[in-house]
């Protein structure tokens, strides 16, 4: 029984301990044994908090005892993305230069999980500074993929992906700039919601590009992800960019099924330098939403490429700007590849920068206006190769924006420049066994058509059941 | 078109820095392709509101009406 448990979904072993058929000590000690035996195969923890886990555990299950009321989330085991700041913790960021720096606050998605009743089990790998889609990091180690170790997990939320796919936790929150949630979910088999600008807080989490970072739930099916993104998403006065519209029922969303629903299949910027295996799997994932009585709807994607440099343009200024005394002052302490990716930003023009920025609305309304009145969702291609060896990855320039998966994220930064909400849902895996997903994308707060398309996707496939070998 | 030099003499003036060929060559190429303009055309509104603009293009762009076919 006890291996049974982290191979639950994140619903199911809710609902167990919900109705007390399990405790919540019983789920933590079952996912602690399952990461002591995983986590070092993969790299994907930085560090493991048993004590305080087991401890809250026990709290949960008194509270349950008690007759207290419980959130959607009571006694489940979570571990996130080290960005996450926890008052009195390190936040490595992946950084040796956070190292030593201890929160003075929490993030407020923390707050609000905790306040739903999850437990944290410890923090998860990322490259220094979320900075890299194939997710390597000089100063902790490669994160290895659960398909095969040979291989990266994809960056930068790629612990996150990692440990869900390998079932050491039920979910995770990882953090989407440009794509860094959606390309390791897709890598690893998992599903990863990038969010609408505004609508989950990024209070106290570590800001890579302000006007681009999303916090992204993580986990194994769609229906997982709506739950976490139901307890974390919503107003927060620390976070003045989040909105106060309510946060929509997404479970009841979930079972509206595609049928009518016009799935929009741009087959231009998205499908460039995909490999035909993986288009492929795409295509037939599209074939089963077609079959579901979703209307296929293929047509063109107006001004992709400057969208996606208008993005490079906030991210790298952006990022500059927050990091510029690091980068002057303590330059040695960064790896030379982040050291790269960064330095540009200090040289951008402000004209530039503001140009950008002033441009966003506009083609938001643009966007929204071409392509959402005609669709109700895009699904596009996510990673175009499988994930590559982690000899292959580590081997010339890693910034060179021709090498696979930083050519993938031209098909991701584009919605976090417009702001949009895109999902990644696997859809299959290549001849060498390594998973493929597609991307979901929606007009501004559909979060709950992605979940609906996504979760009509998955109860008709077994993609996200499948799980890899220990 | 950025230039490696530019970047090195921008550098040493915006900075107080000195970086390698390597760096500021790498650092040129990166920042090329981004220095384009994209029909903008000038400013008549305040920054301020096209800024601001940004979200409520999200919320217009959540309430649009889809085809109601």
């Amino acid at each position: 029984m006890s291996d049974d448990l982290p191979r639950m979904t994140l619903a199911a072993v809710a609902e167990q301990i919900r109705s007390r058929q399990v405790s919540a000590e019983e789920a933590v000690k079952a996912c602690l044994q399952r990461i002591e035996r995983g986590a070092p195969k993969l790299n994907c923890f930085f560090s493991i908090e048993a004590e305080e886990a087991l401890a809250a555990a026990r709290r949960a299950d008194a509270a349950l005892a008690k007759g207290a009321g419980v959130g959607a989330l009571h006694g489940v085991p979570l571990a996130h993305k080290d960005v996450f700041f926890r008052k009195g913790k390190v936040a490595t960021c992946g950084a040796r230069i956070c190292r030593d720096m201890i929160a003075e606050e929490t993030a407020t998605v923390i707050e609000r999980l905790a306040g739903a009743g999850a437990i944290q089990l410890g923090t998860l790998h990322l490259p220094e500074f979320a900075m890299g889609p194939e997710g390597h990091n000089d100063h902790f180690g490669p994160c290895r993929n659960p398909w095969n170790a040979d291989h990266v997990a994809g960056g930068s939320s790629g612990g996150s992906a990692a440990a869900v796919a390998a079932r050491l936790v039920h979910g995770s929150l990882g953090s989407d700039t440009g794509g860094s949630a959606r390309l390791p979910a897709a890598l690893c088999g998992v599903v990863a919601l990038k969010p609408t600008h505004g609508l989950i807080s990024r209070h106290g989490s570590m800001p890579l590009a302000p006007s681009l970072d999303t916090v992204s739930p993580i986990a194994r099916t769609v229906e997982d992800v709506a739950l976490l993104t139901a307890a974390i998403a919503g107003a927060d006065p620390k976070d003045p960019t989040t909105v106060s519209t309510p946060v929509p029922d997404y479970q009841a969303s979930l079972q509206g099924g595609v049928k009518g629903l016009r799935v929009g299949v741009p087959t231009d910027h998205f499908h460039v330098g995909v490999q035909p295996e993986v288009l492929d799997l795409v295509r037939a994932g599209i074939r089963v939403l077609e079959a579901e009585g979703a209307e296929i709807v293929e047509f063109s994607v107006p001004g992709a490429d400057a969208l996606v440099n208008l993005s490079s343009t906030l991210l790298l200024a952006e990022a500059a700007s927050i990091q510029k005394t690091w980068l002057l002052e303590r330059a040695d302490e960064y790896t030379p590849f982040v050291l790269n990716r960064l330095r540009p930003g200090l040289f951008i023009p402000a004209t530039q920068y503001v140009d950008a920025l002033r441009l966003r609305p506009r083609l938001t309304q643009e966007f929204v206006g071409q392509v959402f009145d005609r669709v109700d969702v895009l699904l596009t291609p996510l990673n175009p190769v499988a994930a590559p060896s982690i000899k292959e990855s580590e081997t010339g320039d890693r910034s060179d924006l021709t090498r696979p998966l930083n050519r993938a994220t031209r098909g991701t930064r584009l919605f976090n420049y417009l702001g949009l909400p895109a999902m990644a849902v696997p859809c299959g895996f290549t001849k060498a066994g390594l998973p493929v997903g597609f991307q979901l994308a929606g007009r501004p707060f559909a979060e709950a058509t992605l979940f609906r398309v996504g979760h009509a996707y998955q109860r008709v496939t077994d993609w996200h059941a499948r799980e890899p070998n220990e | 078109m950025l230039t490696r030099d530019l970047i090195k003499a921008l550098a040493r003036a915006w900075y107080g820095r000195e970086i390698d060929d390597a760096a500021a060559t790498r650092t040129a190429a990166t920042l090329s392709p981004l220095l384009v303009t994209h029909g903008s055309g000038p400013a008549t509104r305040p920054f301020a509101d096209e800024a601001a603009g940004f979200g409520g293009a999200l919320m217009a762009g959540a309430e649009r009406k889809a085809d109601p076919r």
